[in-house]
């Protein structure tokens, strides 16, 4: 069965690799050219043309593994772990252009100041403010006992009844003692994972939901309604998303994961490919979240510098 | 709203204590209410969290604070305990009005426009009173 996933996985390895490659050089191509003055834009596109060469040398070396692969395994291995290739080019390539192309960008995280030294911050205490009510709670509480409950109800029945491939031929006794000593430990190994894993998400969520809220929100120097409004909801979004993504979603995927393991040990192999492909899929809607949320902030900053530039012309000159 | 100014040469710390005393003195901030995590103030003003704990200390030691335990920091007083005998007070105070005015005077402004500064300051403290 485990076979016939091995090109499904191939095929999804050369999507995955060019996409997250790819991605900087796209995400920051998209963010429009700002830049104050003519020397910081030629700067920026200097920035941007440094992205794209590095990306198109990964891209190709990739290709150049992926043809040799097809003759030589570890060269298709090395292929497959050419994906982290992402973080230097996100990190020191990506996100020095954006914040070149638009200064705004650079504002998404800290207290700092369009208005040169003027700081405005709200006196509300915003871990009064959670959208997380302690009803919402009982969700996670219920999927941790259910799914606890679903894999140990698995010790009930006996282990090693069958089929499973072996040596029978050899001695079917004990081939049948070691699969179900092996049934047992996979079982006893997903209770302590599932539950230390989806305890421990469950312990550090409230810690983390706090530290969500009081995350940097500065205030123009008028303290404008309409910023603290978008504050607020993009502030409801991203703890929203934290509880759902970090309290349900993902401990749901791993529990569904862990049970029909329990379940059905001699689908293994199968289980192995479909948990690599989903997690792959969970990181990168993962991604996606907070690529959108950090797009959010960068939209704020751009309305506060706005909103601060208001207020300097307004005031009213010294004297 | 609490503001600050970086350019302002008054200490950032001072300039805490002066705003939130100035909320608390216009009730702004009443009797109970919640003041933000030392945390959350100083990551929205971006400075630092030992200027905002010091801030709220020195209002804790004057009497306007209080750090309860589930509910943070909270003004339980609206009005200062006296930190010496009233003559020190009143001099104290007559200091910090020189010295804004002294400010307004270096800055250029004229006799009149100080005055209806003092006076829409005077207005906005008391107008409950």
């Amino acid at each position: 069965m485990s076979d016939s996933f091995i090109p499904l996985g191939r095929l999804f390895m050369l999507i995955f690799v060019p996409v997250t490659l790819l991605f900087p050089l796209v995400f920051a191509a998209l963010v429009p050219n700002r830049a104050a003055d003519d020397s910081a834009r030629i700067k920026a596109r200097g920035m941007m043309l440094t992205l794209a060469m590095s990306t198109v040398a990964l891209l190709a070396i990739w290709v150049g593994l992926v043809l040799t692969g097809l003759r030589f395994n570890f060269a298709m291995i090395i292929a497959g772990f050419w994906w982290p290739w992402f973080f230097p080019l996100w990190f020191f390539l990506a996100m020095p252009a954006i914040v070149a192309k638009n200064p705004h960008w650079g504002w998404t995280v800290g207290g700092g100041s369009a208005s040169g030294g003027v700081r405005t911050a709200s006196l509300v205490n915003r871990e009064r403010t959670s959208p997380v009510t302690r009803a919402m709670w009982a969700v996670p509480i219920t999927l941790l006992v259910l799914i606890l409950a679903a894999i140990a109800a698995r010790g009930l029945l006996p282990f090693g009844v069958g089929p499973y491939p072996g040596d029978s031929a050899v001695d079917p006794e004990a081939a049948r003692v070691a699969y179900a000593e092996a049934e047992r430990s996979r079982w006893i190994f997903s209770l302590v994972v599932f539950g230390s894993v989806f305890g421990f998400l469950l312990a550090i969520l409230p810690r983390s939901l706090r530290r969500t809220l009081s995350e940097p929100e500065p205030m123009d120097a008028a303290g404008s309604p309409e910023l603290a409004g978008l504050y607020a909801a993009q502030r409801r979004k991203r703890v929203l998303g934290l509880f759902w993504g970090s309290g349900v979603v993902l401990p749901l995927c791993i529990g569904v994961f862990s049970v029909l393991q329990t379940w059905f040990p001699h689908d293994g192999s199968t289980w192995g490919l479909i948990g690599g492909i989903g997690g792959s899929i969970l990181g990168i809607c993962g991604a996606i979240y907070g690529t959108w949320m950090t797009v959010d902030r960068a939209k704020i900053s751009e309305v506060r510098a706005r909103l601060d530039a208001a207020d300097a012309s307004d005031a009213p000159a010294a004297g | 709203m609490l503001t600050i100014s970086l350019a302002s040469p008054v200490p950032i710390h001072d300039q805490l204590v002066a705003g939130l005393r100035g909320l608390i003195a216009a009730g702004q901030l009443a009797e109970g209410d919640e003041l933000p995590p030392v945390r959350q103030l100083a990551a929205d003003l971006g400075i630092n969290l030992n200027t905002v704990a010091r801030a709220y200390r020195e209002l804790t030691d004057a009497g306007l604070l209080a750090s309860t335990r589930g509910r943070g920091t909270v003004v339980i007083a609206t009005v200062e305990r006296a930190s010496g005998p009233k003559a020190e007070e009143r001099k104290r105070i007559e200091a910090g009005i020189a010295a804004a005015l002294g400010d307004a005077k270096l800055a250029g402004l004229a006799r009149e426009a100080a005055e209806s500064m003092a006076a829409r300051q005077i207005e906005r403290l008391w107008k409950h009173a």
